[in-house]
């Protein structure tokens, strides 16, 4: 992969991971297949999984360099995230949460409240404005500093895009604060 | 949250802090129960944002997905797929039909064995070695045995203190040549590092002094040609491969992509 395709890839660049989709998906689709004898739908949703786990990855600066080949890079994801997931039920979903978990949130209560959690959260951000999630997107999921965000979105500058951001966290925490109690009622 | 809070956890994720300005966030952390609070709750959003980015981005890929032509599976890829399975039947009649679709709607006759790159091929079949030649135990003394240290990095898939250890113990007198399966498992070390070049003098080496072994040796030298992308050094091998019993049909699996 060249250094240019990364680096887009890393601002959030949805195009450039499209095309790493296609390059990649009948090699990678083919060989999970191969490996371990499951159904092409199976497959595709590792496949997928394992995009997604290099996207996060990548946005997270947890890849370094991109003195590799995608495709190794895929095909060891797989090899190390999923494989031993195949068979357990609802495993959709599992590796992403198993990613973000911490040491705190293993033993099987906090891992409850940290799913659901993680799902309130979700559910919030589906409620946002446009605005607010593509801020929030930039922000924190890209870790992109507040000049790169105003250029990317269009802010005058950098103070109005933090006024912005201010502004989603708060209605963010409120929203999730609002179903947290629903919940508990 | 605080507006303060919120930029003062942001500076503190995104590394803007000096080490002693984020020493003293972390003593701040301690002392201050609202404010250990309110970045516990900072945490749980942004570890819930990253889940929902990741959530919707895998809802747009298989979004994406349906808009391709189906996957083209090898032939031999079917016929793996167990056969006696009803879900992965119906599953390989789907794809066949599919392919037959598309095939015929837009005229496309489909190729099915792509060129692949050495690399790749690499990728797809390449595994480390298992260990199979020290026996780790709980509660071993890894200080008194450096072949237990170097096999417990090994295991543990800490291939770059695995390799430290086995050179180590290769530099010393007494198992220096004398124990030609620590070259293997360097040798698979190095690979799964992606020290092709390195791998292939060990595997050269291993195979001039081993009597054990030998076919699984030139078969990771094999990885290790394709992974530097000497095809021809690679094929030849992999052509002898072939005729073994273990790696006959990934070896001619090889040959067919690299065709």
């Amino acid at each position: 992969m060249d250094q240019q395709t990364f680096e887009r890839i890393k601002m959030g660049d949805k195009k450039a991971l499209a095309k790493v989709y296609e390059q990649n998906r009948d090699s990678v689709i083919n060989w999970i297949t191969h490996k371990h004898s499951c159904s092409l739908e199976e497959a595709k949703d590792i496949y997928q999984d394992a995009i997604v786990i290099f996207y996060h990855n990548a946005a997270k600066g947890k890849i370094s360099s991109i003195n590799f080949s995608i495709s190794s890079y895929l095909h060891e994801v797989v090899r190390r995230q999923f494989l031993n997931k195949l068979k357990k039920e609802s495993r959709v979903q599992r590796g992403f949460i198993d990613l973000l978990r911490s040491s705190d949130d293993s033993d099987a209560e906090n891992q409850q409240v940290f799913e659901r959690k993680l799902e309130l959260v979700h559910r919030a951000l589906q409620e946002l404005s446009e605005a607010c999630k593509q801020l929030i997107k930039l922000k924190y999921f890209a870790n992109l500093d507040m000049q790169t965000i105003c250029d990317q979105l269009g802010y005058k500058n950098p103070e109005t895009a933090k006024n912005l951001k201010y502004k989603c966290m708060r209605i963010l925490r409120r929203k999730v604060n609002t179903m947290t109690m629903g919940m508990q009622i | 949250m605080k507006s303060k809070f919120l930029d003062m956890f942001d500076n503190y994720f995104s590394g803007e802090l000096s080490d002693q300005e984020k020493t003293a966030f972390e003593e701040h952390l301690k002392s201050d129960s609202k404010m250990a609070e309110a970045f516990q709750e900072y945490q749980d959003l942004r570890k819930g944002i990253d889940y929902s980015i990741m959530i919707g981005l895998k809802q747009e890929l298989q979004e994406l997905e349906s808009s391709f032509p189906q996957v083209e599976l090898e032939a031999d890829v079917q016929h793996r797929i167990d056969p006696v399975s009803t879900t992965n039947k119906f599953q390989i009649w789907k794809v066949a039909a599919a392919v037959v679709l598309v095939s015929l709607s837009v005229g496309v006759i489909f190729q099915l064995q792509q060129p692949s790159s050495p690399q790749d091929l690499f990728s797809q079949h390449f595994e480390p070695a298992e260990n199979l030649y020290v026996s780790i135990k709980r509660g071993d003394d890894i200080e008194a045995n450096p072949l237990v240290r170097a096999f417990q990095a090994y295991e543990a898939e800490d291939y770059t203190m695995a390799m430290a250890e086995f050179e180590t113990i290769l530099g010393q007198e007494e198992y220096k040549d004398k124990h030609p399966m620590v070259l293997y498992y360097l040798g698979s070390a190095q690979l799964a590092q992606g020290q092709g070049e390195a791998s292939i003098a060990t595997f050269e080496r291993f195979l001039e002094i081993s009597q054990d072994n030998i076919v699984q040796a030139k078969w990771y030298l094999a990885m290790g040609y394709l992974q530097q992308s000497r095809v021809g050094e690679a094929t030849l091998l992999l052509k002898e491969l072939k005729l073994s019993e273990e790696y006959g049909n990934d070896a001619g699996r090889i040959l067919r992509k690299l065709d």
